[in-house]
Parts: C-alpha cells; structure tokens; sequence
C-alpha cells in the first residue's frame, strides 16, 4: 500500500469510524447539567510497574473491568490498558479533535480503534474503558434461547436462572437508568411514532425504552456509589465521541475505581503483543511502551495468570501472534467473527424536527435545547420470530463533532426530494448549520439482528488483527434490516439513506460497532478456543484441557450473534469467570 | 328644511361612526404538518377563519386578538371543530421581533403556538411568516407560555402554510373579506390591515427604515 492509499483509507476509516459513533448510537435547570464533573484519575505511572504479578489483565472494557474489580482483593493485580486514560474534558469536541484521535502508527492512544475490511469494518474504543468511553451504554439482555448454541455450562445457567444473578450484579453496577418522557426527547417520541406505525400496518414490532447506563437523574455533580464525581446528562448527544461533561456511566466510574479500591494497579499506554509461557507453567507477557508517545520500547512482565480482556479482535489478535510464537492453541482462533447483525442507517429528512444532530459542550442550536443520551430506546422486532430472524432498530444520533460533515455530505447521498419542505431543508443544512434543516429532521438507526458469525480474524502482514467476510453483504439480516428502517424513514415522508461506509463510492463495506468471537467458547477444542469460563485450551493437552491460569474474558469468546447490544452480556460473563476463578 | 338636514346629517355621522368601529376583516388560513399529540407524532392540519372585528382597534393595538374558528384534523382521530384567538404580529417579549400567537381548542384538545418573524436575511421572512410552532394538549392542561415555545424549544408540533403553492395562496387571498364594512370602505379597511400588517414587519425586518 503506498502512502497515498494509506492517506485515503485512513480518512475514508475516520469518516466512516465517526459516522458509525454516530449510530452507536435539554436544557435542564439543575445545578450539574452541562458542567464538567472533576475526576481523580485511576492510572499510575509507568515506572511503578512490576516486574511480576499474580494476575494481569489485558484491558479495561466491559471483561477485564468486572475481573480486575472482583480478582483484585487478595492478590496482586495489574490492568494493562494499550490507550490513555480519559477525563471528561479530554474527549473530543470537534470534527479535527476527532479525527486525531484515530488509533494508528502516529496516534497510538487514539480513543477510536478503527480497523477496515474488505467487507466490515470494526469500530471499538481504546483508552482506560475500553469502549464503555465511545459507546451508547446500553444495558439489556440477550435472549436466553441465543444461548442454546453455547457450552453446556452456560445453558445449565441459563436454565437455572445463574446468568440473571449475573446480570443483575453488573447491572447493578452500571446503574442503568431509562429515559422517560419528561426528557422530552424528540427523537425517542419520533422512533416510538414510526414504531407504532408499523405495529399498526400489522408488523410484528413494540417500542420500548431501553435502560441505559447514563447518570440520567441520580448524581448532580455528586460522589456515586464508587466515590466518582458525576454529573447529570446534559442530553448534548455525544456519547459516542466520549462524555465531556462525566454523566456516562462508563467503566472508569464504577468497576475500575472498585478494582483500584481493592489494590488494583492501573497501568495505561501499555500494549500487550505475545503470551509466552513459561517452564514453570506462568506467563510471560510480552509488551510495548511508548515512552515518548510514537517510539514502541518491548518489555515483559510475568503473570500467574493472565485474563485477556481485549476485545473481539485484540484478544484474538494477541492470542494468534501467541500461536504464531509457538504457543498451541485450538484451530478454532479467530473463528466465529460476528457483527452482531448490525447495520447502520439513516431515516433522512423527515418532516418531524427529531433534534438528531449533538451539540457537546456547546450551547445547543435555537429551536434544539434536547438531543438526549446517543442511543434511547429500541423498536423490537423479536416476538414472535425465529431467533435468526429478529432485530432490533435503535435511535441514535449524530456527535457534534461529526454534525457539519453530516449535513454537507447527506444531500449528496439522498439526492433531491419532491417535497419543496424537504428541499428547503436540505438547503438550509447546505447554507449554514440550524436547527432546522434536514439533518435535524433525521433519525439514525443502528439495527442489531443474527448474522451466521462466518467472519474470521486473521493477521495482515504488519501482524494486526483484520477481519475476512466475503458476503457479509448478502447475509439476511441486511436486507432485513434495511426494509424495515426504510419503512420507519417513510412514515414521516423520509427517506432511508445508507450509512456512507456502505455506498460503493466508498468501498461498499458494512462497519460494526459490536464485533463478537474470534476466540468461541465450546465445549471441545476442536470446536472452540475457551471452555465456558473463559480458560483458553491447550491444544497440546489431550482432550478439551485448557490452561487453568489463560483466560479470555470479553466479546472475543461469544460463539455467535448476541442480538442485543452485547455489554450485559459480556459483563455478566465476567462476573461468572470471576465467581470461578481458582488459579 | 335646516331640521331635517341637521337630522339627516347626524343621523349619517352616528352611522359612520358606528360603521367605523365595527368594520373588520375575515380571512381563511390553511396549515399541514405534524402534531404531537397523546405520545405520537400525527399528521396534522387546521383550517382556520380568522375574524378581525374591529380592524380600527387592532391597528392600533396589535395586542387586540382576533378570533378563530374552524376545523382540526389529525391522524386517527375524528374532524373537530376549533374556536380559539388569533394575536396577530404583537411585538415579541423583549422587542424579540414579533409574534403570531394561536391559541385555540376543540371539545378535548387545547392548541398554543407561535409564529416568530424575526430580523433574518434572505427569504426567511417566509419561513417565519408561515410555520407554526406550537403544542397540542388536553384541554385544561397548563399551555406553555410564549417565553417557554420562543425560547426552551418546548414546541413539539410544526404547521405550515403551503406559501409555495400557488392555489393553497390563491385561496388565501381570495379568502379576505370586510365584515360591517360600507362598500365605499372596503379598500380603506383592506388598505389598514395591509399597512398594519407590513408597518409591523417593517419595523422588524428594516428597522433603519421606519
């Protein structure tokens, strides 16, 4: 690839990496909307870096957090973040800020991991939680038949009611809350208005708010239960460029501060590359420093027992440059990629003003005062349905610092209306940014359903982790999908636009902002790369033996599509892997 | 001869002058677009006639409403008539430009909305002119004041007034008529509401002007 190729793909990956935050979808009179909440940060610095521990856990999304908070009492733990530690007033607020913070050779602490495919591209976050920091924070379960494919531990769980005492417990933690209509949201009363058309054209759908976990009403610039400062939601609509006024319930607010409480060290900027173990049956983590921000310097640090919580492609990635060191694992490694059914999409200029379009730390547009949390609430097309049939459409809405790039390039792939209101939307949003225009009269859809999880991770030649799906286009839930957000768009005279990422100017490809497996939990080797704890098999052992002290605790191990956004899941996951932790 | 004329001659005056206090204006105004109401957004529209019964008295004070009657229509629910007042180009609180105000009901449902014309460039004067923002509510609730539509974004319903097309203002215009209005009166009444309605607008959009 040539740096010209390079320039291109990298700024077709960031256009595309925000449009899909976009997806991922008030001006209220107390004292804490809209003001920064101050934080103490959780990190330490690098020097007070160990040379051994007893266990490390590689990153701080929604796995390694709920581990390193439950393994932490007792034993000496340290979390290994790749990206830097965030505080509210750090997260971009511009389309500039945001484009610099791509993760790559010169933006290694990017907040945004933005990796393209031929076919999908995956977008993740990076920094001190994971993609808690960059997400829409939305908290529901899966369906419990979604689990009949799993190990059998997992579905005695199920049966027996274990899974909901997990989820209950993380739930609890995250402090999920659900947005009412005293927010006065336009764009959840739109989703719920398209909604109940379609149940009313004897569509199979209901509408119903989703718990989310955002600081909606409990903490106005208070301690919460962990002693973190928050601030109310001022319903700016950025979530997923990161919260800039500390009213997410991410992780670095809930499950990291109990892990440092519990003597947790923290350590961020640290990449890890390779596992290598040891004679005596430990683990030599291989990693990479940067001191001066750009020049890697490759270190180790020895481990009892490692968690990997690094995500659907960060796990799989370390794990198969761990192989490609000689380490034996299941032929299964990076199988079982799924996108988690998600497609993303636009019900473009409607004739609802749905107040769509973020405006951050700024003073919101005349006419706009609420956008409200990313993501809200969801039209639920399960009932009823065989499970790789259903799906979901959420609400989302478009971060500040993608709002002019939106409203220019939106008319270009809607093209022109018959409607003369809608016409002199869309040159209002050409003229200037209002209120008023068309990308303000929009809705954007994240849908969720089942792919076939036919993805595989591999490595490309600089030994990062890409993921190959020839006809991930042409699996089911897209056009499934697509049909269904288009019906939505024209309820209120709109029209479906595709996310940009999807056009064939653009390359044609599908993005997820949920990548799932690569490292499949089964109940043999030959079919998965953990057991139902998370315990990586050691494909030299006879039999499903794994290693007992190698986990992989995060999106990574799900052996399909969730169907849901998938964090309570893996989050009550992990509170299970801890609950069994013996090594 | 001289009581007769003195008669006549009083008899005409007091005629004029009561003419000249009752004289008024109607007109007809058709809106479409969308309705929040009962947790949904509906298609909407309202056909109005709009009664000015004493132009005299609201050329003087623009803050004299006028009065409205008419039909509402929306989604899933059956045609109901509409009474109500109109405010017509009052200035806004704070001299914020200035304010079309429709307050109106049906037997179950209030309506109270905003048109703000404001000092703009280019052909929003239009745009202000014309779309109504406003809430629809139970009757009884407590209606937003003009402060919380015009300033808190609180409106959740846009009507329009199809200006782009050509019947939709064919039928508006042709809609004006006098009411109590000697003939030979008729245009200096239909003259008063032209002049109080752009003498209004003057004001805002060309203030150097005026």
């Amino acid at each position: 690839m040539n740096p010209s190729d390079a320039g291109r793909r990298c700024f077709v990956a960031a256009l595309g990496a925000l449009s899909a935050a976009g997806a991922l979808p008030a001006g209220a009179k107390s004292r804490g909307r809209g003001r920064a909440a101050t934080r103490v940060p959780l990190s330490s610095p690098l020097s007070q870096l160990q040379p051994s521990y007893d266990v490390i856990v590689v990153g701080s999304g929604y796995g390694g957090a709920v581990m390193a908070a439950r393994l932490a009492p007792g034993r000496r733990l340290a979390v290994l973040e790749r990206g830097r530690e965030w505080l509210p007033a750090d997260f971009p607020g511009t389309l500039v800020d945001a484009l610099g913070q791509f993760r790559g050779p010169l933006a290694p602490f990017g907040l945004f991991d933005y990796r393209m495919g031929d076919a999908i591209d995956v977008l993740a976050g990076s920094g001190l939680g994971g993609t808690s920091l960059v997400n829409a924070n939305v908290v529901v379960p899966a369906d419990r038949d979604v689990f009949d494919t799993w190990p059998a531990a997992i579905r005695q769980d199920v049966a027996s009611g274990a899974l909901d005492a997990w989820e209950a417990r993380a739930r609890q933690m995250l402090a999920a809350d659900v947005v009412g209509d005293a927010e006065a949201l336009r764009k959840h009363w739109l989703h719920r208005s398209t909604t109940l058309a379609r149940a009313r054209q004897g569509v199979a759908a209901s509408f119903t708010p989703l718990p989310i976990a955002v600081n909606l009403h409990r903490y106005d610039q208070q301690p919460n239960a962990q002693g973190v400062v928050q601030a109310l939601c001022s319903h700016c609509g950025d979530c997923v460029t990161g919260c800039r006024v500390g009213a997410k319930n991410t992780l670095d607010v809930n499950y990291l501060p109990l892990a440092r409480a519990a003597g947790a060290e923290l350590y961020t900027r640290i990449e890890v590359d390779w596992l290598e173990r040891l004679a005596d049956g430990r683990w030599r983590v291989h990693i990479i420093t940067r001191p001066d921000g750009v020049t890697a310097v490759r270190g180790e640090v020895i481990a009892g027992s490692v968690v990997l919580g690094a995500g659907s492609l960060g796990s799989t990635q370390i794990l198969l440059r761990s192989r490609a060191n000689g380490l034996a694992l299941s032929p299964a490694l990076g199988t079982r990629f799924s996108a988690n059914g998600d497609l993303l999409g636009f019900g473009y200029n409607t004739s609802v003003q749905a107040n769509g379009a973020g405006f951050g730390t700024n003073p919101p547009l005349p006419g706009e005062k609420r956008v409200g949390p990313t993501i809200t609430a969801m039209a639920d097309y399960r009932a009823n349905r065989p499970l790789a049939q259903r799906f979901l459409i959420e609400d989302g809405a478009v971060p500040h610092a993608l709002v002019d790039a939106a409203r220019l390039a939106m008319p270009l792939a809607s093209g022109p209306f018959a409607d003369f209101l809608a016409n002199e939307r869309l040159t209002k949003d050409l003229l200037a940014m209002r209120s008023d225009g068309a990308l303000n009269h929009s809705m954007v859809y994240l849908g969720i359903g089942h792919d076939s999880a036919g993805g595989r991770v591999q490595l490309d030649v600089s030994g990062n982790a890409q993921v190959v799906w020839p006809g991930v286009a042409q699996e089911p839930f897209v056009a499934r999908l697509r049909a269904e957000m288009d019906a939505h768009a024209r309820a209120f005279a709109g029209r479906y636009v595709d996310y940009p990422r999807s056009s064939p100017i653009f390359g044609g490809a599908l993005t997820t902002v949920h990548p799932l497996g690569g490292c499949p939990m089964a109940d043999r080797v030959e079919d998965g790369v953990v057991n139902a704890d998370g315990q990586v098999y050691d494909a030299r052992a006879n039999g499903s033996t794994p290693f007992a002290n190698l986990r992989v605790v995060d999106g990574a191990i799900a052996p399909g599509s969730i169907g849901v956004n998938p964090l309570l899941t893996i989050a009550a996951l992990a509170e299970r892997a801890a609950a069994r932790f013996h090594a | 001869m001289k009581r007769v004329l003195a008669c006549l001659l009083a008899a005409l005056f007091v005629g004029l002058a009561s003419a000249a206090q009752a004289r008024g204006l109607a007109f007809s105004e058709s809106m479409g677009g969308v309705a929040f109401e009962d947790g949904e957004y509906r298609n909407a529209s309202v056909s109005l006639r709009v009664t000015i019964a004493d132009i005299d008295a609201w050329s003087r004070n623009l803050n004299v409403p006028a009065t409205i009657t008419g039909t509402l229509a929306m989604d899933r629910l059956p045609v109901q008539p509409i009474t109500g007042t109109l405010v017509i180009l009052a200035p806004g609180p704070g001299d914020d430009g200035r304010l079309l105000t429709y307050r109106f009901s049906s037997a179950s449902l209030q309506f109270t909305g905003i048109k703000h014309v404001e000092d703009e460039a280019g052909t929003e004067v239009f745009d202000d002119m014309t779309t109504l923002h406003g809430v629809f509510q139970p009757k009884g609730a407590t209606p937003p004041t003009v402060d919380d539509l015009l300033y808190d974004a609180a409106w959740t319903s846009e009507l329009h007034f199809a200006w782009w097309d050509a019947a939709v203002v064919w039928n508006f215009v042709a809609s004006f008529t006098t009411i109590a209005t000697p003939w030979y009166q008729v245009l200096e009444v239909e003259a008063i509401f032209v002049q109080t309605m752009f003498g209004a607008l003057a004001q805002t959009l060309f203030p150097w002007l005026v």
